[in-house]
């Protein structure tokens, strides 16, 4: 058992075409950390240039959105992550 | 009251049940603001237009260009160049002749965004940028109306409405100011998101079904999927925290 990743069409562009990524990771930064090395494309899109998550990111775990640090979410083998950049366009 | 023509003009959505009569008198005397005139406020106009709506005020700053008429449908070929509060107001007259309208060509600001808004029983976010979307989330908290907010990148939207001290506002899940970027988009993208913003504004207005309330729904035009983000207030939130 592992994390999932979901990835929007945003996402999916970088990772051609990737809908679910499995990652192992005890946190949000962990498993996001993983799917990034994974995948170089998607690394600006969820880390600035101190390697930290990017400050327009939203997380939700489990469809619930997280609040503070979510580096630190905790998360455990089941649960699914799905990274959600500030989007502007109008 | 209701004229013999608006009965007939709006009689099948006055027939759906929990509508009637009395939720298009609602729709007659509501005033509704609408941030951009582009991609989102162009659905967002005409359907609200063509809902029977009351009182519109549409604020954009902009001039049309070639490269906006993939999504723009209030605009067309020969409205190039001119502004598109110009264009919007001559095509939503005609629409709808008996809606007061207000498009203004203003650029909305901390300075000047209070007295834009005021009086307007919701505010409708149709911008193209995250700054302008915080000022005017910041304008609904401060006046208690409720904000519609809908944003689109490629074939990806997302919706939600604000309830003022009650829901979680835009700035409970979304922080900073990225650099601006020409985004992709698919004309159809916007106008689905456009539509369900519409949709939104119509219910709360008439007072029916349920809000995208402390939810983000977020359309995938790729996969052709809708999911749903549970959200809450942020206690230490920048706008709205403390906001009963």
């Amino acid at each position: 058992m592992s994390v999932r990743v979901k990835l929007s069409a945003m996402f999916q562009n970088a990772t051609g075409g990737l809908k679910t990524a499995e990652c192992n990771g005890s946190t949000v930064g962990e498993c996001l950390k993983q799917l990034a090395d994974r995948y170089p494309a998607i690394k600006r899109m969820l880390f600035d240039e101190s390697d930290k998550l990017s400050g327009y990111l939203a997380v939700s775990v489990n469809g619930k959105s997280q609040q503070g640090d979510l580096a630190r979410v905790p998360v455990k083998s089941g649960d699914e992550i799905y990274p959600m950049i500030l989007i502007e366009g109008g | 009251m209701l004229t013999p023509n608006e009965l007939e003009r709006y009689g099948r959505q006055i027939m759906m049940v929990g509508f009637g009569e009395a939720g298009q008198e609602k729709l007659k005397k509501a005033k509704v603001f609408i941030a951009g005139a582009g991609g989102l406020g162009s659905p967002i106009a005409i359907y609200l237009a063509n809902a029977g709506i009351g009182t519109m005020r549409l604020v954009d700053f902009d001039k049309l260009e070639l490269s906006n008429l993939n999504r723009q449908i209030l605009h067309w070929p020969k409205d190039v160049g001119r502004l598109k509060v110009d264009s919007a107001r001559e095509k939503l007259n005609a629409m709808n002749p008996e809606m007061k309208l207000e498009a203004m060509n203003e650029t909305i600001t901390e300075d000047n965004v209070l007295e834009l808004t005021k009086g307007f029983d919701v505010i409708v976010d149709a911008m193209d940028n995250i700054k302008t979307r915080y000022i005017l989330n910041g304008a609904a908290i401060k006046q208690g109306v409720p904000f519609v907010h809908g944003a689109i990148y490629g074939l990806e939207g997302r919706a939600m409405t604000v309830i003022p001290g009650k829901t979680a506002c835009l700035q409970c899940i979304y922080h900073g100011i990225p650099p601006r970027a020409k985004f992709p988009v698919l004309g159809v993208t916007p106008a689905v998101i456009g539509c369900i913003q519409a949709t939104e504004v119509i219910k709360y207005l008439v007072g029916i079904g349920e809000l995208l309330a402390n939810r983000i729904l977020i359309y995938d035009g790729l996969n052709m999927k809708f999911m749903e983000i549970n959200v809450s207030r942020n206690p230490n939130c920048e706008c709205c925290a403390g906001v009963r």
